[in-house]
């Protein structure tokens, strides 16, 4: 034990580089669109074709040819590698959490206008969040990775509690099927104004492949209104801490995110 | 030893059982060495089905019973007296179908909460907007009442404190002691079969994936053993290999990440802290091979997609055997640690007869002495390497129950960096596969958790009937309710978490 | 008012309300750094508290008087325990003497766990009875260890304790055992490890927090307040306890002296809350029963000295 004990206590501190870094090169990432061209007018259809969660659709229209959806996407990889012209690409941004749920939704040559600014001054330096699993434990995973050493959310004034009472912001994972929406309505009832809801992960935010079942998982949205959308299946914790600082509305959450 | 992994060998065989003699037939099977692998239902034109899957411990096989029900009947007699590990599968039947085991001691809704509309048996029927909007008389769920001088409930959940999934314990306490403990699931019920019945093949990959996120790897892979064991094709050995090492990474990952939860639940924020950082180590090679921390979107029937060059293979076998030194030198912070042996011994006991009675799976099995892996009993190659213990009797109590995880944990980077170090990346098309009629296809594999199982069966037009999911955890829920009688209340999280279940993969 | 009486306000002032929250902060950032975590920033909990003074109220309709009043009660109870002990080293405005100080802190444990069973809930009744059951332990340790004080100091007034001249030469470990039990008391009421995770979100693992789960709002601050002037008080008590055997007159060494001590109590917290595992529920009377033990033995030395 005790040696144990002095190589930890050795060990450096983890939390370094910079904060919100894009992902490894390894990892898939989210697909996002470039400017090249789409070919769809030609007849190419391998996108859509390919992607199970009907994040993609395209259309002759030649301005906005295809739409790709984030809220819905499972980070799977098909369409980024088969798209032969480049349209849609791999995109390694951690600062992927939007205000409005159209701001997910990225069509070619597009920019949504500006989401009206309902940041709240004062959770700038402070804010505590509850956190409610409905059926998605990766999701809960990465959350817990959030405040471990090596992304630690605490330095930006973020904690975790156990009491809706003490909650400022409503973090929620997974598709909510039927059975958790009263207890996530009384979650949220609990807390005291003014609170924020945020949906992490495409199956928070459009209930992924469960949508439209018996069981009404078509995410968080048809139950509460979400102030902050992360995709991501499952979000990195890096994308999480974007989401949890804009809701702060913390100047590190502004710079080159997908929320214009 | 067989030199072919047995639970791909197909067809699966399939035999029927009459419905009267499936419950003294299932006695004698069992007491021969076989295990109750799932007990589930299906529809078909002439009624409905019973469907056992028995594990053959002792040869490495499997073999699927069906036992027609006549036509329009809605119940038969329930096998739990006789056979205990059935007790929850059958609930799960009364609740999906509507099929009644009668005699059940204890027959409650597991999945199907008040909240869904009358009538509602989502597997037995095409579920209509209509019926969803009926009106709701379910009868209130009932909890055990315990009764006695001074004895309080408490009701904790769903919605739980810390950042783990919801479920509803009911603790009855005397003092601060845990007479009984009552645990209501089905609070992340998402329809995963029904959609797995209902979806593209290539969709159900990424169902599979989702159906306890956690185990996306595993889930994969029986999802690939079971398609290609109902194709009756095998992938190339190469990418076997690679597969097992994602479960293997993903056994690590979880494992580790759970001793630090244990460390957290401790209160001792330095192990909690070492642990988390090797976690994300071990995420990290995951994301290196995969492109994905949970080594999602990769693992595919017949086939592996982006399957890494050789150089990022053995990059990573290099990295993975890195990070068992510096697990083996952070696990004494929890396992040499006098007070943390002290706080984790004799708490939240599993003996070893009712673990066998519960057919407990994986490492809380192991840690109650009962010898059961499918890596061990399947023999799958590339397994060959590890030199697998006898059976470890230990005292089934969280402190074995961490000792196992850490010792498995440990194991499994070793058997990764072997893996991955031979694996030579190989094309193999992804070509559509035809499924055969009414015929089983199987998938088992030694998830972190223990034994995970799916079971796809198709109809005459061969087209998917059914699909099940068993997620280990399933098994070992009244575990732990058992478990943490006689405990204290606030031993309760320490105890849950050396089970470290899984609601979702429960739930379905 | 005279001018002296009038700054040594002001300066008190100061400190009651400044040093609490800083040494929160300090602690928080300190157990980050020993995590290997870079952790709050040390005002994290100034930023805490205008936040929730900022935030409305959310109250179970369950709940009575007693659960809305109840956290000003306490709060005062601690301010005026600031106000009657010399914790931060000079000598205190208000003469108070031993006994009020236990009367005001076992009020403000009162208001709380009258509280938590006004909420009904299962967690606010586990907690208050949890905490009774250590209060079993505390108090009384609380009441020996600062009796064995008063009694080298001469008199009851706490002020005595703060005037060391009165105290002849050492204390034959009279001081040192009273100030060991009296730390081990203040464990207990911040709850610190190891007999209290004080970052659990466990609710059934819960003591004292599990009393204030359903507070929120600008309540909520007055107990965060509160939960760092306690630390404080306490921390500075066991600091006069220590300097007085260290015989320190001068009344700027004293301040200074109190300040560095109540420091190292923290950082002292800081390495026994990230190392240590918390013990068993029912290994707790183990530990307790060594405060005590000591505070007993610091009593009855310091009457036979007597
Ligand atoms: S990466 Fe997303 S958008 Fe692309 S195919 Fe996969 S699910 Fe569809
Ligand atoms: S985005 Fe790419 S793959 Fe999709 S239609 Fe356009 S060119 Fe084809």
């Amino acid at each position: 034990m005790l040696p144990a004990l002095l190589n930890y206590l050795r060990g450096a501190r983890q939390t370094r580089g910079p904060v919100l870094p894009d992902l490894m090169d390894v990892n898939r990432g989210l697909p996002t669109l470039t400017s090249s061209p789409c070919i769809h007018n030609e007849g190419c259809t391998t996108c859509a074709d390919g992607c199970v969660s009907d994040a993609i659709s395209l259309s002759t229209e030649d301005t906005a040819m295809v739409t790709l959806d984030l809220g819905k996407c499972l980070a799977c990889g098909h369409c980024t590698h088969a798209c032969p012209t480049g349209t849609i690409a791999a995109s390694r941004i951690t600062r992927t959490a939007v205000r409005q749920r159209s701001n997910l939704v990225l069509t070619a040559g597009v920019t949504s206008p500006p989401a009206a600014t309902n940041m709240r001054e004062m959770f700038r330096n402070s804010l505590v969040v509850r956190y409610v699993s409905t059926g998605d434990n990766a999701t809960d995973m990465e959350v817990n990775a959030c405040m471990n050493p090596l992304f630690d959310a605490s330095r930006f004034g973020i904690q975790f509690t156990a009491s809706p009472r003490f909650a400022d912001a409503l973090l929620i994972g997974g598709p909510v099927p039927l059975a958790m929406h009263e207890p996530l309505r009384a979650t949220f009832e609990a807390m005291a104004h003014p609170r924020l809801v945020i949906a992490a992960g495409m199956q928070a935010v459009s209930g992924g492949l469960f949508t439209g079942g018996y069981t009404k998982a078509d995410g968080v949205g048809k139950v509460l209104q979400p102030d902050i959308w992360i995709p991501g299946n499952p979000p990195h914790p890096w994308m999480i801490i974007h989401g949890l600082l804009l809701a702060m509305g913390h100047p590190l959450a502004f710079a080159n995110q997908l929320d214009p | 030893m067989s030199d072919q992994p047995s639970a791909l060998i197909s067809p699966i065989p399939l035999e029927n059982v009459p419905i009267l003699q499936l419950r003294a037939r299932l006695k004698t099977e069992l007491s021969d060495g076989n295990r109750l692998g799932l007990l589930t239902a299906m529809s078909s034109p002439n009624g409905s089905q019973i469907i056992s899957l028995l594990v053959q411990t002792l040869s490495g096989g499997v073999r699927v019973l069906i036992s027609q029900l006549p036509h329009d009947a809605a119940s038969y007699a329930s096998l739990t007296p006789d056979i205990p590990q059935a007790h929850w599968f059958e609930r799960e039947i009364n609740d999906m179908w509507g099929i009644r085991p009668l005699g059940h001691p204890r027959l409650k809704s597991l999945v199907i909460h008040d909240t869904y509309p009358d009538n509602l048996f989502p597997l037995a029927q095409q579920v209509s907007p209509a019926l969803m909007r009926k009106r709701n008389n379910r009868a209130a769920y009932r909890f055990s009442v315990v009764q006695g001088n001074g004895v309080y409930e408490v009701p904790v959940g769903p919605v739980h404190a810390g950042i783990i999934e919801p479920g509803h314990f009911r603790f009855s306490c005397l003092g601060e002691v845990i007479e009984n403990l009552e645990i209501r699931l089905g609070y992340v019920h998402r329809g995963v079969e029904e959609r797995l019945t209902n979806c593209d093949w290539k969709a159900m990959r990424h169902v599979v994936e989702a159906a306890s996120s956690d185990t996306a790897a595993a889930n994969a892979v029986a999802h690939a053993q079971a398609i290609e064991s109902l194709a009756g094709v095998q992938a190339p050995p190469d990418i076997q290999r690679l597969r097992s090492a994602c479960v293997e990474i993903e056994r690590a990952a979880c494992h580790i990440g759970d001793l630090g939860g244990i460390c957290n639940d401790l209160g001792f924020g330095a192990g909690s802290a070492a642990f988390a950082v090797l976690r994300g180590t071990v995420l990290g090679i995951a994301e290196m091979i995969t492109g994905s921390r949970f080594m999602t979107g990769v693992i595919v029937p017949l086939s592996h997609r982006n399957m890494p060059a050789k150089p990022l293979c053995t990059a990573a076998a290099n990295r993975l055997h890195e990070c068992r030194k510096q697990l083996q030198s952070t696990i004494p912070l929890l396992l040499q640690n006098s007070s943390a042996i002290e706080r984790m011994e004799g708490m939240g006991v599993m003996k070893h007869s009712l673990a066998q009675d519960f057919g407990l799976v994986g490492p809380a099995g192991r840690a109650s002495g009962i010898d059961y892996d499918v890596r061990k009993v399947f023999r799958l190659p590339e397994y060959d390497c590890m030199e697998w213990q006898t059976p470890n009797l230990y005292d089934g109590d969280v402190l074995a129950r961490a000792k196992v995880r850490a010792t498995e944990a440990t194991t499994a980077l070793d058997l990764a960096s072997v893996m991955l170090a031979s694996v030579t990346p190989v094309s193999a098309p992804e070509s559509v596969v035809e499924l055969p009629a009414d015929s089983a296809g199987v998938g088992i594999v030694e998830a972190w958790r223990g034994e995970l199982i799916h079971l796809i069966l198709t109809n005459s037009d061969g087209v998917v009937a059914r699909y099940k999911i068993k997620d280990p955890s399933f098994n070992n829920w009244t575990a732990l309710a058992v478990a943490a009688r006689g405990n204290l209340l606030s031993d309760f999280p320490l105890c849950n978490k050396s089970f470290g279940l899984s609601y979702s993969g429960t739930d379905l | 008012m005279s001018t002296s009486t009038a700054m040594l306000l002001a300066e008190l002032a100061v400190e009651a309300l400044v040093l609490p929250l800083l040494l929160v902060g300090i602690l928080r950032t300190l157990r980050a750094r020993l995590q290997k975590r870079t952790g709050p920033r040390i005002l994290q909990p100034f930023y805490d508290l205008a936040r929730l003074t900022r935030k409305s109220s959310s109250i179970s309709l369950e709940t009575g008087p007693v659960f809305r009043t109840a956290p000003a009660i306490s709060l005062t109870a601690y301010l005026l325990v600031a106000l009657v002990t010399p914790w931060w080293g000079l000598c205190a405005p208000i003469r108070g003497d031993l006994i009020l100080v236990i009367f005001l802190l076992a009020t403000a444990r009162m208001a709380i766990g009258l509280a938590a069973m006004d909420t009904g809930t299962a967690f606010g009744g586990m907690g208050a009875s949890r905490e009774s059951m250590l209060s079993i332990f505390v108090e009384p340790t609380m009441v020996l260890a600062l009796s064995a004080a008063a009694l080298v100091s001469g008199n009851l007034w706490l002020n005595g304790l703060a005037k060391p001249s009165v105290i002849a030469g050492g204390s034959a470990y009279v001081l040192p055992l009273a100030a060991a039990a009296l730390w081990l008391a203040a464990a207990v009421e911040t709850s610190r490890m190891p007999i209290e995770d004080p970052v659990t979100h466990l609710e059934l693992t819960m003591i004292h927090e599990a009393q204030l789960l359903e507070y929120s709002g600008a309540r909520l601050a007055l107990l965060e307040y509160q939960s760092a002037l306690k630390l404080t008080v306490l921390y500075g008590l066991v600091a006069q306890l220590l300097l007085n055997e260290l015989v320190i007159r001068e009344p700027f060494e004293r301040w200074v002296g109190t300040l560095g001590l109540i420091l190292c109590l923290v950082v002292a917290a800081a390495i026994l809350d990230t190392l240590l595992v918390r013990l068993h529920w029912r290994k707790l009377p183990d530990l307790l029963i060594f405060g005590l033990a000591f505070s007993l033995v610091a009593c009855l030395l310091a009457a036979l000295r007597g």
